[in-house]
Parts: structure tokens; sequence; C-alpha cells
């Protein structure tokens, strides 16, 4: 059974189900409205742990935050909110049936969150270098000694991983999603009725930058 | 209301002036300024909240505006909000627990989040290490002696580490 | 309704098993659910009855003391496993997924939920997460640290945590979609007429319900993986031999599992409301009460998780806030029960299956939710925590509740669903075995409890109290086979329905709200005309039932 018929029923895009597009578009939006609060208090079971340890052993952050290039975070930060202006500049030309826009404005996006990775992947091989890991793992004996005062050191750096690296995940999925809706938008599939699933990876999109926005002062600048 | 209604719809998505964005762009950058410009400065224990309330405008900023919160209903605002008040129980009843158990636990001598056994030796190599050389022998030195601390921290833990002070 | 269509129904209009494995229609998928729930359902069962024939004598019959080369089934393994998939196979999806997935839209007057397809999605990624916790338990080395994982056994055991708690993070996702899928179609897909108050009130439980699977899942999620982090890599957030905190554990654990709870007995409250008004024929008293009641209780469910830490070795000052917060919650849950029970006074009850069940309900879970106040008192929690009385406790309310409610549930849209009558003898007769099993083998569990009786204990012989123990264990466990028992005759006799039951007309207990309007069972797009909604659920004083 399809879940899009073209009969009588209005737009061809529209499902079986609804009665028109706007209810249709509606859905979609307070769907994935809910999907990202489920985002917010998945992550936010990370932020208790920094939280936590942020209370109990503030000279744990102190000490080793000083590990984290800031330049390089801060550059990421700069990418993706350039990145979130422009997906929300994909969902204004589609809203104005400018498609050749739109599809340009989610090429950029995309861009940019494969320079973000790209960051990443630096900041990472260079702790992996360093022996700067989480957990166990940890052997980072520079680290220990210039920082002979800071406790279970590898804590910080996997509070650091883990929220980085679920972020990573994020933006990975991020960029398959938005990849999927450049293709379809260049196969004509979306028009100024039809965007939800624009509007959705916008949504998404800005729930990635939002977390990062948090990230990037608490875990590199104080 | 039928099925084959076919008037379009009346409502028209608000399309969000290129200015807005622009200007909202610009916000975002200028805060990120701020953002390294006030960690710069050490304040003590306001470090935390002074940096949560500069990131707290910038993703008020993305959510309202390139998220469209201000425009849409205001059902959406006050989800967003419930998640966030849900998270901060977690956190601040969390906090209650950790922050309050010395109360009335004071005769007890184990501190919370004790140093791991395994630092031991890890700190015994950092001690040795001398400043001068470089990376690549001392990793490659230490290795195989990191392997062994790793192997030992892996059987069964019987007790809870001892406290370290 | 012409006599061409009244053939036609969501089962018939498509046959294979393709048809159904890629169905976006919610009934159909409600189906596949109630099939592999169910059989959770079996699984758990078996556990419990192992369970119950260890415990019938002292020392160990069955399990060995402690694991062996050839016997590495220990009983810390069967209660684990008991848990975990009564838990997280079988009670939490068990109403939403089955009744809910098959009676919301209908009752709401639309054609399906708002995300057909990633209704099925929940449904596959159910089974794949039953599928990795199947291969954790039979292929992997099963998992004996309880079904709440606590640290720092779980980060150190020899058993499969990690691939079975992986499967527990892979189902709660189908939790988390259902929820979100719920509560779009509540606030977007209403037929015309129908506002808020015009809802069944069935919807409002089940969306209560969905609201607390879409905030308190994904904290589970985040849970089980900081686990797995800390088993594999050390990470140091709950094992103390790294420098974590095993109290924070728990901290995290419950703060889902305790909203969790309300996952599990709101749909049941929901069905109740559904079953009390129906057979009582008569306009359910205070509407707007019950329905803010539900979100009431899932607010205040989040609060509360601490009363499992009581003594947990958490602070103190944090134990009296969540014992006074947890006194609070019962103020709603009796809201509920009285106005049932006004609902049902001058009313013309029908004394069928689906009615007993839920008067069964109201008595079980009513000492089922009062147990759960002593229990949230500190003073009396610190003697009992970890005995049977929280035991017992708990399967008042999620037996004697949910699993109650959903029995009900089934009895009175099963005519819907499946088109066919059970044979109502039958049904009175599986319910005695019902009733009878389950206050026999949990009631004495509570004086089991009380006397000192620690839970997951096998062996408990050479205590003071042992002979004590024994005969009330000895009494719990015949009961616990009446109840097997029961479960059977309802299985025998629900399935002889479907093969030779007598064909159910679209209204067979004088219901108002719309899926009573509609065939049984109902047509593949829930009805033939689109409904529009012209009066309240319970308006038997305005409306017939003949009418609708």
């Amino acid at each position: 059974m399809s879940a899009t018929t073209h009969d009588s029923h209005g737009h061809p895009r529209l499902a079986h189900h609804f009665f028109e597009m706007e209810q249709q578009h509606e859905c979609a939006k307070l769907g994935m409205w809910l999907f990202l609060l489920t985002e917010i208090l998945f992550f936010g079971g990370l932020f208790c742990f920094y939280f936590i340890w942020r209370i109990m052993d503030p000279e744990l952050f102190v000490g080793a935050s000083e590990m984290l290039n800031w330049k390089l975070g801060g550059l990421n930060t700069i990418v993706l909110i350039f990145s979130s202006f422009t997906v929300a500049m994909a969902i204004r030309s589609i809203q104005q049936n400018k498609r050749n826009a739109c599809a340009i404005y989610l090429a950029i996006t995309i861009a940019c969150a494969f320079v973000f990775l790209v960051v990443k992947y630096f900041e990472y091989s260079a702790k992996i270098g360093h022996g700067t890991l989480p957990g166990t793992s940890f052997h980072d004996l520079h680290f220990l000694a210039e920082h002979p005062e800071v406790k279970n050191p590898h804590i910080f750096f996997s509070i650091y991983f883990c929220m980085t690296g679920l972020h990573g995940f994020h933006v990975i999925c991020g960029i398959v999603y938005i990849a999927w809706l450049l293709y379809l938008t260049l196969k004509n599939r979306f028009d100024s009725e039809y965007y939800a699933p624009i509007e959705m990876g916008g949504l998404y999109w800005h729930l990635v930058d939002l977390i990062w926005i948090y990230l990037f002062p608490l875990l590199y600048l104080i | 209301m039928s099925s084959s209604n076919s008037t379009h719809d009346s409502h028209q998505p608000h399309i969000t002036p290129m200015w807005v964005y622009f200007g909202v762009l610009g916000a975002l950058l200028i805060l990120t300024v701020v953002t390294v410009a006030v960690a710069q400065v050490d304040l003590g224990p306001l470090n935390l909240p002074v940096a949560m309330a500069v990131a707290t405008v910038k993703a008020g900023l993305v959510a309202l505006i390139f998220m469209h919160l201000v425009f849409d209903h205001k059902f959406y605002i006050y989800l967003l909000l419930a998640s966030l008040v849900f998270l901060a129980v977690f956190v601040i009843f969390c906090l209650f627990d950790l922050t309050r158990r010395h109360e009335i636990r004071h005769e007890v001598a184990a501190p919370i989040h004790a140093e791991a056994e395994w630092y031991k030796e890890l700190r015994i190599q950092a001690a040795g290490l001398d400043h001068g050389e470089d990376h690549g022998d001392s990793h490659g030195d230490l290795h195989g002696a990191k392997t062994n601390a790793h192997s030992e921290k892996h059987a069964p833990v019987q007790t809870p580490a001892a406290p370290q002070h | 309704m012409s006599a061409a269509d009244s053939n036609t129904n969501y089962i018939n209009h498509t046959k294979g098993i393709m048809s159904w494995l890629l169905t976006v229609d919610h009934k159909r998928i409600g189906l596949m659910y109630m099939i592999v729930v169910l059989s959770a359902f079996a699984a758990g069962g078996f556990f419990a009855v192992a369970i119950r024939l260890e415990l019938f004598a002292p020392e160990m019959q069955i399990f060995p003391a402690a694991p062996t080369e050839g016997a590495s089934w220990t009983y810390n393994k069967a209660f684990t496993l008991h848990g975990a998939i009564m838990v997280f196979l079988f009670i939490i999806p068990s109403i939403p997924a089955i009744l809910g997935n098959f009676c919301l839209p209908i009752m709401l007057g639309t054609k399906d939920v708002a995300f057909p397809r990633l209704n099925l999605a929940s449904w596959y990624i159910y089974m794949i997460g039953a599928a990795i916790c199947l291969y954790a338990i039979f292929f992997g080395n099963s998992v004996d640290t309880g079904w709440t994982f606590y640290t720092p056994y779980s980060t150190s055991s020899s058993s499969s945590v990690t691939m079975m708690t992986f499967g527990v993070f892979v189902l709660g996702f189908s939790s988390i979609l259902t929820g979100m899928n719920f509560v779009v179609t509540v606030h977007k897909m209403r037929a015309p007429g129908m506002g808020w108050f015009e809802m069944p009130l069935f919807v409002w439980g089940i969306y209560a319900t969905a609201l607390i699977q879409i905030l308190a899942t994904p904290v589970l999620a985040i849970t089980l993986l900081l686990l797995i982090m800390e088993t594999t890599f050390g990470i140091g957030i709950f094992d103390p031999a790294n420098g974590g905190d095993p109290v924070l554990f728990q901290h995290f654990f419950w703060f889902y599992s305790h909203p969790a709870v309300y996952i599990m007995i709101l749909p049941g409250m929901a069905v109740m409301s559904e079953l009390i008004a129906v057979h009582s024929h008569r306009t359910i008293f205070g509407y707007k009460l019950i329905a803010y009641s539900s979100v009431a209780i899932a607010f205040l469910g989040f609060l509360v998780w601490g009363h499992h830490m009581f003594v947990s070795g958490q602070s103190e000052f944090i134990s009296l806030l969540f014992s006074f917060i947890t006194f609070l919650i019962g103020v709603p849950t009796a809201i509920k029960l009285f106005n049932w029970m006004t609902t049902m006074y001058l009313g013309q009850i029908s004394w069928n299956t689906p009615m007993l069940y839920a008067l069964c309900f109201m008595v079980t879970f009513t000492i089922g939710g009062l147990t759960g106040v002593f229990l949230g008192a500190l003073g009396m929690d610190i003697p009992l925590h970890d005995t049977y009385f929280v035991v017992a406790h708990f399967h008042y309310v999620m037996m004697g509740g949910t699993v109650i409610a959903f029995l009900g549930g089934l009895h009175h849209w099963w005519p819907k669903i499946f088109g066919k009558m059970y044979s109502e003898f039958w049904g009175k007769v599986g319910f005695v075995f019902i009733f009878l099993g389950f206050n026999m083998t949990f009631f004495s569990q509570f004086i089991l409890g009380q006397q000192g009786m620690p839970r997951r204990y096998a062996d408990y012989a050479g205590f003071e109290k042992t002979q004590l123990f024994e005969t009330y264990h000895q009494f719990s466990t015949v009961g616990s086979l009446i109840l097997a028992v029961g479960f059977i005759i309802i299985l025998i006799y629900l399935v002889h329905s479907l093969i030779a039951g007598k064909k159910a007309p679209a209204n067979p207990w004088g219901g108002l709200s719309m899926e009573w309007a509609t065939s049984s069972p109902p047509p593949a797009h829930n009805f033939l005309e689109d409904p529009v909604c012209k009066h309240g659920p319970y308006d038997y004083d305005k409306v017939r039932p003949e009418d609708i």
C-alpha cells in the first residue's frame, strides 16, 4: 500500500491519510520537533555528566581543557553557524520555488559539514598521537607531568570524546540526510507547496548547530 | 471537510526576509567572538554561568529565528522549554545528591570519585619523564609498559579503589 | 454499508505474507505487534515459572549455586531475563503498540496514524532489538545483573551485558517513534468536530503515555550507551574503579525507569476508562479530571525517580525530597479511581468479561498503588527495600494493573479487531483462574517481604524464618501455576474464536466512540466515508448506541 496517491486527492505528494497539504506539513514539523526533543534529552545525559564533574571537580576542567585547541573549536563554531544560515536560506529559496538556489544552499551546507569533520579529524588524531584518550586508554604522560594536581584526567577526555563523538555522529547523519534532500531537490521533488522534508532537515541541522554552540565554550574555553 | 477539497492552503507560510537571516548570522559571529573574549577573563565561579549565558543567547537566536519559533505557534516554544525543564530537573536533582552526600557521611573516609588505581603506574612513568625528550621515543618506550598496566586493570575488581588522600 | 463491502476488511483485502510485512496499515501493524509482544510475554512467563519452581523449597533445586562449565544458567540469569524481557519486550510496548495502534486512529475518526511508514519502522526496530537481545541470551553469555544493570557489577560481569543493553537501546527507539507518531496524530488528525474534550479517554491516556515515551526514553538510551562505554573503554562515569560513581548510574537509569512505569500503567488506566464507561452504559464521571490527571501523572512521574534509591547511599536531602514528591502522585491516581467508581454508580452494568477485568483492576491496582505509597515513605522503605514486599508491590501494579487492563481491553476490542465473538462462559472461567492465581501468587509475597524474605535470593535455607518463608513460597508457587493455567485457557478460547467464533456485530457492547461506528473488523481505511464527530464518546444520555 503506497502512502501517496495520484488521484483527485490534491497535490501529487499528498499522502492518502491527510486531508490537505497544510495538515501534512504541520504533522511533519511537529514530528521533527518531537524528535529534536528526544535529541535534547539524549545529549542532556552527557551534559549531566559534564555538569556533575564540573561542580564536583573543577580542577579537572581547568587543567585538561588546555589540551583542546580553542582556535580549531572556534573555527568549527563559525563553520556550523554559517551552515545553519545556509540551510535556513535553502528553505527560504524553496518556499519561493527557487529550486536551483535551494540546491546550492544545501550543497554549501554539506560542504561546511565536511569542513567540520575534517577539523575534528585533525583534532582527534592529535589527541590519539599524544595518548590523550578517554577511559583506561589514557596514557598522556606529558599531561600528567605538567598537571600533577588533576586527578582522573581521563574523565575530562571521556566527556570530551563522548560529547564531540556523539555530536560528530549526528553531523555525519546530517550529511547523509541533507545529501539525500539535495538529490531529491535536483530531481524536482519539492516546490513551494511541498518542502516539508527540507524544513525537517533544516530543523535537525539547526539542532546539531545548537549543541555545538554549547559544547564549544563548555569544553574548549572555560 | 471532505477529501475532495481542492482549495489551496489559505495559510501562506511565513517567508523570513533576507535581512533578518543576515542580521542573525552577523549577530552569531559577533557573539562567538564575545564567547572567546569573555573566556579569557577568569571570573572564578562565574566562568560557567557567564559562558552558559552567552551560549544561550546564541542558541536563542538560532532557535527563534533560524528554526522559526518566533514565527510559529507558541506551542513549539512550550515544547522546547518543557524538555529543558525536565533536563534541568535531572541535572539539579543529581547535583542535590552529589554535592550533599558528605552531610551525613562524614564518618566515611572514602571520597567520591577517588582516583583510579591504574594512575599509580602512569604517574610513576610521568615522573620519570624528562621534559626535553621528544615525543616519538617516549611513546615508543612506554607503550609496552602501558599495556601491562592496562591488562592489570581489567582483572575483576573485588574491592573499591582505596582512597588516595 | 453495502453487501459487497461487508465481507472486505483490513485482514482479507490483500493476501500474502509480504502484504503484511510491508503494510503501513496501523491495524495490521497492531496485530503484528500482538503476535511478537505476546510471544515475549510467554518467554518472560517461562522464566517466571522457573523462578517460582526454584523457590518452592529453601535450597537450590533447579539452578546451580554458581555457574560451572556445564551449567551456566544461574538463578541470577533467570530473574534478570524475566525482568528484562517482561519490561522491555512485553509491558512497555503492550497496550500502546497493540491496542493503541489499532484503536487510536479509529477513535479519532482518521484513516491512519500521522506517519504510517514510521509505524512500520517501529515494528521492525522492535524486531531487531528483540533479535539482538535473543542473541545475547542464547549465543552470548546471557545477563545476570538484574534487569536494572547496576554498576559496578554490570561493568565487570562476564555476562553479555554489552550486547543485551545494546538490544534494549535499539528497542528504545521503537518506543520513541511510536510515541512521536501518537502525539502528532492526536494533535493534528482528529476528525472534524472532535476537539480535545470530545476524544475518548483512551486517547488521552495513550497521549500522556506517548509524552513520557518521547521525553524519558532518550535518557535510557544515553544511560545504556554510557554503560557500554564504561564497560568497553572504562570512561569513568559509573565504575568507581575508574573514578566514577555507581549511584550516578542509578540516577541515570531510574530517571527513565520511573517514568517507564507510568508508560506501563497509563495505558492500562486509559483502557479502564473505556471499559467502565461502556459496560456501565453511563457518561463517564469527571471527564476533564480524568484527562488532566493522565497528564499530571505523566508530569509528576519525572520528579520521583530517587524513591528507588533510598538505600543506595544518596544524600539524605534528596531522599527527603523524593519521598515528599512521591506522595503527590497518589492524588491524580486516586481521582481516576473515584471517578470510575462514581461512573459505575447508577449505571446499567453488564457483568461480562471485560467488566470483570475492569473490576479486578480497581481492586488489585489499588492494592499495588497503596503499597507503592508505603514504599515511598522513607522510613518504611529502609527495611522493605529489596524484599519481596517490593516484588509484590510492582507485580500488583504491573500485572494486577497493566496486564489485567490489557486483558480487559483485549476482550473488549477483540470483536472489533477480529470480527469474532469469544465464548463468554470461558471468558469468565479464564478470569477466575487469573484472579485467583494472581492474588495467591502475589499477596503471599507481601507477607514474605514484610517478614524479611530478600528478593533475588534462591537459597533461603538457614534463616530463622525459613520454615515460614517456605510455606508462603509454596503457596505463591501454586498460585503462579494456577495463573499460568488461566493464561493458557484464555489463549485457547481466543484462538478458538478465530476459527469457530460467532460473527461479531459492529457494536456488541453498545459503545459510542467512533470505533463502534464502523464494521467489525473495520475496512482497510477504517471508515467507508470520512466521519464527522457529532457527539461525545460517552454521551449515553443524548445518543443511543444504535444511532452512531
